[in-house]
């Protein structure tokens, strides 16, 4: 009788203790985690397209992301950069002064961490730029596109919820731009390597 | 009611300015060369929107222009612009001159969107003559038959008119040729001028020819009796 309540109450713990490491790999799978980036970055354009042959990009751009979501270890976030051209050839860009690229992305980061201090976070995006010509706040017109972007991020935590990042990625971006046949394909992508140097605050304290 | 007012405003400020579309870009191409076919480096080269002052009706404006593009004449003469599509403009130009000052300047003017195959507008090859080379045809317009009156006059030859129009006026019906023509040609050589002539007795139009000399001089006077 006693061999068999051991039995009983053996189970109950086992299946209770079973139920709480279950719940717990739940939560650690899905998870809301707030971080806020702020960075300033750099584009160094190539290959025969407008922004790399009509333009030169300022020294540097502004963007910030906010990421919301994890699971496991991937992060989902979105975020918003800009960088201002100034026209170099009128030729081929029209007598602006100025072509504004930005761009609006969801982005997918990997969080791995080297040590409790440095992390190495791989990531993709996806986003939708947009090149706007302007002189003074005379409009030329906007063109869109989307963009699809491969890159890492290195960060340190400086304090808890605060660090700072470095990122390098690749961005390639296709847009919509009507014209005549042999310049469709100067007008429609664009290469880019973007550099970014930033901070990361994180509601949620690194493990 | 606020809707109306601010479409009103919306409607007001693209009837005053410029407008382009920047998901489709315009294309200007050609070649300058001089009288003896040899091509024309570094000729400035420039396309200009223009919008026509609006009178009256429900959206006046002062009218608007702008320098889109600008290139010069690479080695062989090939000059190339891209730019936004302008919305609402009336004429587009395509507008030469010579920074040096050794050659003509030259328009293009009343160039319309239609004028653009493949959004592309080719002004072919333009010959520019340099300004010591050309002479200022003066035709005194001597009216001998009251009855007669000149309808149309082409020349042909080496002209070297500063404007040349893509398209004609829209409202052309009323123009007639008065007391004088004038017209920039080449210097030394031989013109045809062909005139039509109408004669109002019987409401014939007869097409004829007149052979000019033009020399050197810098001033060309010559004297047609109709």
């Amino acid at each position: 009788m006693m061999m068999k309540k051991t039995l009983l109450i053996a189970l109950l713990l086992s299946q209770t203790l079973f139920s709480q490491e279950e719940t717990t790999k739940k939560d650690r799978a899905f998870s809301f985690n707030h971080q806020l980036f702020f960075f300033l970055n750099n584009h160094t354009n190539f290959g025969d397209n407008f922004l790399s042959k009509a333009n030169e990009p300022q020294f540097i751009g502004f963007g910030t992301q906010y990421n919301f979501i994890k699971y496991y270890d991937f992060k989902v976030g979105v975020g918003y950069d800009i960088m201002k051209y100034k026209v170099t050839d009128e030729s081929l860009a029209g007598n602006i002064s100025t072509t504004n690229y930005s761009n609006l992305f969801l982005k997918i980061q990997y969080e791995y961490n080297l040590t409790p201090k440095w992390t190495v976070e791989p990531n993709i995006s996806i986003g939708r730029p947009s090149i706007h010509q302007k002189t003074g706040q005379k409009s030329y017109g906007r063109f869109y596109g989307t963009s699809y972007s491969l890159g890492t991020n290195i960060s340190y935590e400086l304090m808890d919820h605060v660090a700072v990042f470095g990122g390098v990625n690749y961005n390639y971006s296709s847009f919509k731009v009507t014209t005549a046949k042999e310049y469709m394909d100067f007008f429609e992508k664009s290469n880019q390597i973007q550099v970014a140097l930033g901070l990361i605050f994180s509601v949620q304290k690194k493990p | 009611m606020k809707k109306a007012f601010l479409l009103f405003v919306l409607f007001s400020l693209l009837g005053c300015t410029l407008q382009y579309e920047g998901e489709e870009r315009l294309v200007v191409t050609g070649k300058l060369i001089d009288k003896y076919n040899n091509p024309i480096q570094s000729n400035n080269v420039e396309v200009w929107i223009h919008m026509n002052e609006q009178q009256g009706g429900i959206y006046p404006s002062g009218g608007d222009q702008d320098l889109i593009s600008f290139t010069q004449t690479d080695a062989n003469g090939n000059f190339r612009m891209l730019f936004p599509k302008p919305i609402n403009e009336d004429e587009i130009e395509l507008k030469f001159y010579d920074k040096d000052n050794i050659y003509q300047n030259k328009s293009y003017i009343n160039i319309k969107k239609s004028n653009f195959i493949d959004y592309t507008f080719t002004a072919n090859t333009i010959t520019l003559y340099k300004k010591e080379d050309i002479t200022l045809l003066k035709v005194i317009l001597n009216n001998v038959n009251p009855a007669n009156q000149i309808e149309r006059i082409s020349l042909i030859g080496q002209t070297a008119e500063s404007l040349f129009w893509v398209n004609p006026l829209e409202n052309n019906e009323n123009f007639y040729y008065y007391d004088s023509y004038f017209h920039e040609v080449a210097k030394n050589q031989t013109l045809i001028m062909e005139y039509d002539v109408k004669d109002f007795a019987t409401q014939q139009i007869t097409t004829l020819q007149q052979t000019i000399n033009i020399g050197t001089d810098n001033e060309t006077e010559f004297t047609l009796d109709y």
